[in-house]
């Protein structure tokens, strides 16, 4: 890793971010989009592409709901792709990077949300002299402060962390190994166990093993589970809706 | 009196042009909704931003504007996705209250903006970022783990092109329809879409457990000659179980309130261990 190709992740990482901010949170911050991207720079796409997909699935079910701070999944994406890389190791080697880089980038993520806080009563009070200037400025400096706090942290774990990552991983025995490889098999269930609690529904939670005992005994994939739920809810909502828009009972069965 | 009242709907009347012009502009200023994003009020600077043409067109006296910016500096927090006809609707309430509209005093157009915005975010986090987008990522990382390039490329695509019509249409529907727009869309229909949405979320997050989930174990226990591996005896009862309790495992973390963050971190360690032992793999 090249100081030039950290330089140029962590700055892909931040920018990342900065669309979440700055331009409708257009999802670039997705593993499955940086894993490609890093890898490219990195000098190997084929590994981002299989890092990127392999950490999208992880990460699923991370999203900010109503604001609370999940894994940050752009710095663990782009950390664990460009380390994987550059010690020349496989997948499994990046999730063990990812996964704590997720974790710190979340405190990150934090601070810069915590330090903007300050900045909203500075609004306030440029707000009751009419300061439009003013309160655009200080709306830059917190996006300003967000692109930071994911570039440094960044740059500095990609310049400094992947000579202590190359020397563990040489010295890994198979047992170690085997451990690596069902810790990245066992992680997605994490993604899988965030989404189900996003989405829980108390009456609704029978379809989750409906939609499971379909994939597990059938050769049904998930987009043709995904097919026939639709084409049910579709189903009932037209049977609902022109009779009894608003039944309680009828909402409580659905 | 009449004079002053007469000259403000002479300001206020809005050509076709213009109305799309306004249109525009909040559907654009709608992209930094989340800008300067803070713990204390979440959006609110992003959604000022969204409002502040608007707003200085309507108030040009300094005092009437300072209180239109704090009006608009308030707790804001919706899905940035469906901020269009939320928008829509506060813009053309502005407009209604600087000609006059006594009625629609800082509570009213408050409470509306509340009144929007957390059933909107329900449907745009359950809808979007809870169904719509987990199916398309778990698609899309299946062929961006067989090396294949238009994984991602569609993943980008498609939510680009989900976000653009959302946020273009939105915000007409939301100005053109001013406070009606409420009723165009009632709390039952929105309660409907978050049903239909989570019925597929569910199901489809099911059949993620069952496909995309690889944890078996290598036990197996001699009985006489035989040896028998605990996998194929599981596979019996029931395929994907092992991933069904991590994954339920998982779940039941979460609901008890512990850090997502916290989990991954002990799940990396419990795969760590179990694999380190041949238990799982």
């Amino acid at each position: 890793m090249t100081l030039w190709q950290a330089f140029l992740i962590a700055l892909v990482v931040a920018l990342a971010y900065l669309a979440r901010r700055i331009l409708g949170d257009p999802q670039l911050e997705r593993p499955i989009i940086l894993g490609p991207v890093v890898g490219l720079i990195a000098g190997d796409l084929e590994t981002g592409l299989i890092v990127g997909g392999t950490l999208e699935l992880i990460f699923i079910g991370a999203a900010t709901f109503g604001g609370t701070a999940p894994p940050n999944v752009a710095i663990g994406a782009a950390v664990g792709t460009a380390l994987s890389i550059s010690a020349g190791q496989g997948v499994e080697t990046a999730l063990v990077a990812a996964v704590p880089a997720a974790v710190l980038g979340t405190f990150c993520e934090l601070f810069a949300k915590t330090v903007c806080s300050f900045l909203v009563h500075r609004a306030d009070a440029a707000a009751a002299r009419a300061r439009g200037r003013t309160i655009t400025g200080i709306i830059w400096t917190g996006n300003a402060i967000h692109f930071l706090a994911y570039f440094v942290p960044t740059f500095l774990v990609l310049q400094f962390g992947a000579n202590a990552l190359e020397n563990v991983l040489s010295a890994l025995s198979d047992d170690v190994q085997n451990a690596l490889n069902t810790s990245a098999a066992l992680l997605p269930a994490v993604g899988f166990g965030i989404l189900l609690s996003v989405l829980y529904n108390k009456a609704l939670f029978p379809l989750f093993f409906a939609g499971f005992a379909m994939a597990a005994f059938t050769d049904f994939t998930v987009i043709g589970v995904a097919v026939i739920a639709t084409a049910l809810v579709i189903v009932i909502m037209r049977n609902r809706t022109p009779q009894a828009p608003a039944s309680p009972q009828s909402s409580a069965l659905i | 009196m009449t004079e002053n009242a007469s000259t403000a709907t002479d300001v206020l009347e809005r050509s076709d042009e213009q109305q799309s012009r306004e249109i525009r502009r909040l559907t654009v200023r709608g992209l930094l909704l989340q800008g300067g994003f803070n713990y204390e009020r979440f959006q609110n600077l992003g959604f000022w931003w969204v409002m502040r043409p608007t707003l200085d067109r309507l108030y040009p006296d300094p005092v009437d504007r300072a209180a239109a910016y704090q009006r608009h500096l308030v707790y804001f927090n919706t899905n940035p996705w469906v901020v269009g006809p939320i928008a829509g609707v506060t813009a053309s309430m502005e407009e209604q209250r600087a000609k006059g509209a006594t009625d629609l005093n800082d509570e009213a157009i408050n409470s509306v903006k509340v009144g929007l915005m957390a059933p909107l975010a329900g449907i745009g986090d359950s809808l979007i970022f809870g169904t719509i987008r987990p199916i398309l990522a778990a698609v899309c990382a299946g062929l961006a783990i067989d090396g294949n390039l238009a994984g991602p490329v569609i993943f980008f695509l498609v939510l680009l092109a989900i976000q653009v019509l959302m946020r273009v249409g939105g915000t007409a529907s939301g100005y053109k329809t001013g406070m009606q727009f409420f009723e165009k869309l009632s709390p039952a229909q929105i309660d409907q879409i978050k049903q239909g949405a989570t019925i597929v979320g569910l199901a489809v997050t099911g059949a993620l457990v069952a496909t995309m989930l690889n944890v078996t174990t290598p036990w197996s226990y001699t009985s006489g000659e035989q040896t028998i591996a605990l996998q194929d005896q599981l596979d019996l009862v029931l395929p994907a179980l092992l991933p069904l309790i991590a994954t339920l495992g998982v779940y039941l973390l979460i609901r008890r309130r512990v850090s997502p963050v916290w989990v991954l971190l002990g799940t990396l360690i419990v795969g760590l261990v179990l694999g380190y032992f041949g238990i799982l793999a």
